[in-house]
């Protein structure tokens, strides 16, 4: 009988802590190019990121939180976006997910950049769940090195604002801006520690 | 007892009006009283509504009249404007500045823009200013600043503003009491200290709901940088120098601009960025705040190097304290708030670009 009410208050003492862990987030997914020396990338650009969602002006807001976090870093000095557009215009490109090994090739010699950064918002949608509204990001982003123009890494990773304490009591949630953020810091921190 | 309940009661009916901080951003430039002589050109609008214009340049005029200084108003520059096609509704280039200096005589060039004009409840007014140098083009003075009909409410909705005309006086005078003081324009921090690297803004990019978000932000971001020293360029010659390759650029600009902006202007610094969310209070009640959002970035001009980047999100929430005391109304106000901040940002950044150099 002891040892019964025993667990009994250690399943009870647990039961916060594993509420928390159950409304943790989505993993990411990860591709580190295991052969390639990554000092070697000291420049880099951040091509404007396509949106594959309805939410308008996401892969343009999602490619500013990027170079930011990616300046924030220190680990790169990242090109004006100004020069980025200069460059598309005059090579005529118009979509940054598709470029050919000649066209990546070119624009590391235009822009004097080892990495491209191309990626796309695969989702921004926000949705009411019960009395809370939910906004999920998902961001898939690659760095392509100019010389070869080979992948040397990729990440797909999400974020959103559930919360243990917001679903509970209803306590102010992240804004959307503030979603997309923590998917961008998740996704540059797989690259940069 | 009853003495402390009275004084706490006085306290919440007055308390916002007492505690509100001035939010102008200004800085000063010399000059002597007898050597005034301001032409006032046509102030843009980036409210959308006509009234907010006519508004805005009547009672600057009228502020102007009061304190004595001379100054020509819009009214009477349009014909000069039309006659030799001038451009110069809220900025002014080279070819401008010069056929006004010769017609008019002006010492200075007062420019600026209405950034927010609401006439339902909750009533906001804000606009931004600059004095301009007629020799060197260079803005001597800079404000921006605004009021809304909450910003006096105490308890019970007292002390509400009604009238749209009566909070539009309250930011001007505000604005413009800061501008000019004691018969001059104050001494320029930039004159006094040493001189800091003369910066250029590129127009903002606006991807809020707003109209001409970004152009309104950059003018008080402008405010804000004379505020901290900065030697600022006008924007309507940075404009002419990029036209010339016939560039017109919002949000970012390119290396072979840069290079010109570092040639020809002396620029050291560029500043520019896009507006996310510029949405000022709505419905009248005082839970209805305003909510803005911006990125911005510094550049150094001479390698394009991006040196800081920065986004900050708030809304008038930000620094309330008990019974929304410290609460912020006005958008305008809310804005200058975030981009000061940014503008602590650049000193830091700038000084820690002038220890490695």
């Amino acid at each position: 009988m002891r040892r019964n009410t025993g667990v009994k208050w250690s399943l009870l003492a647990w039961m916060p802590v594993l509420l928390l862990v159950g409304c943790g987030g989505v993993g990411s997914t990860v591709f580190i190019h295991p052969d390639y020396d990554f000092g070697y990338v000291e420049r880099v650009a951040v091509i404007p990121f396509e949106n594959l969602t309805s939410d308008r002006g996401a892969g343009a807001q999602i490619s500013r939180y990027f170079l930011s976090e990616l300046l924030a870093t220190k680990a790169f000095e990242v090109v004006e976006p100004g020069e980025v557009h200069r460059v598309m215009q005059e090579m005529k490109l118009v979509r940054g997910m598709e470029l050919t090994k000649e066209q990546i090739v070119q624009m590391g010699e235009e822009l004097k950049a080892q990495g491209l950064f191309l990626g796309s918002v695969a989702a921004s949608a926000s949705s009411r769940n019960g009395g809370t509204t939910v906004t999920t990001v998902t961001l898939v982003t690659r760095l392509v090195e100019t010389q070869a123009g080979t992948t040397i890494w990729s990440a797909t990773t999400s974020a959103d604002n559930r919360g243990f304490w917001s679903s509970l009591f209803g306590t102010p949630q992240a804004s959307p801006a503030e979603v997309a953020q923590k998917c961008v810091k998740k996704s540059v921190s797989t690259l940069v520690k | 007892m009853k003495r402390s309940l009275f004084f706490l009661v006085v306290l919440f009916v007055l308390g916002p009006s007492w505690g509100r901080a001035q939010s102008a951003a200004v800085v000063e430039t010399s000059s002597s009283a007898d050597s005034i002589s301001v032409v006032m050109l046509p102030l843009a609008n980036h409210t959308g509504r006509i009234k907010a214009v006519e508004m805005a340049e009547r009672l600057i005029c009228a502020f102007l009249d009061s304190v004595g200084v001379d100054c020509i108003d819009p009214q009477a520059i349009r014909p000069v404007l039309r006659e030799h096609r001038i451009r110069a509704v809220g900025r002014i280039d080279r070819r401008g500045a010069s056929i006004l200096r010769q017609t008019t005589g002006a010492r200075w060039f007062l420019i600026g823009s209405v950034d927010a004009f609401r006439e339902a409840q909750p009533l906001e007014f804000g606009f931004s200013v600059r004095l301009v140098d007629a020799r060197d083009l260079l803005v001597d003075a800079a404000a921006s600043g605004g009021s809304s009909g909450h910003d006096l409410e105490g308890l019970f909705g007292t002390g509400r503003r009604r009238d749209i005309a009566m909070v539009a006086r309250r930011a001007v005078d505000e604005v413009l009491t800061e501008l000019w003081e004691g018969g001059r324009w104050k001494t320029s921090p930039a004159v006094a200290a040493p001189p800091r690297a003369r910066c250029c803004i590129i127009p903002f990019d606006g991807s809020s709901r707003s109209w001409r978000d970004g152009d309104a932000v950059s003018g008080m971001m402008l405010s804000a940088l004379l505020k901290a020293g900065y030697p600022c360029l006008e924007p309507g010659v940075v404009r002419e120098t990029l036209l010339r390759r016939s560039k017109v650029f919002k949000g970012e600009i390119d290396l072979p601009s840069l290079e010109i902006l570092t040639r020809e202007d002396s620029i050291a610094y560029v500043i520019t960025g896009t507006v996310e969310v510029y949405d000022g209070a709505r419905g009248d009640s005082p839970a209805s705040i305003p909510h803005v959002s911006v990125y911005a970035r510094l550049l150094d001009a001479p390698t394009g190097r991006i040196l800081d980047s920065w986004y900050d999100e708030r809304t008038g929430r930000k620094g309330q304290t008990l019974f929304q005391r410290g609460r912020t109304y006005s958008l305008v106000d809310l804005m200058m708030d975030s981009l000061q901040r940014f503008v602590e940002r650049i000193e830091k950044a700038s000084a820690d670009g002038e220890k490695h150099s």
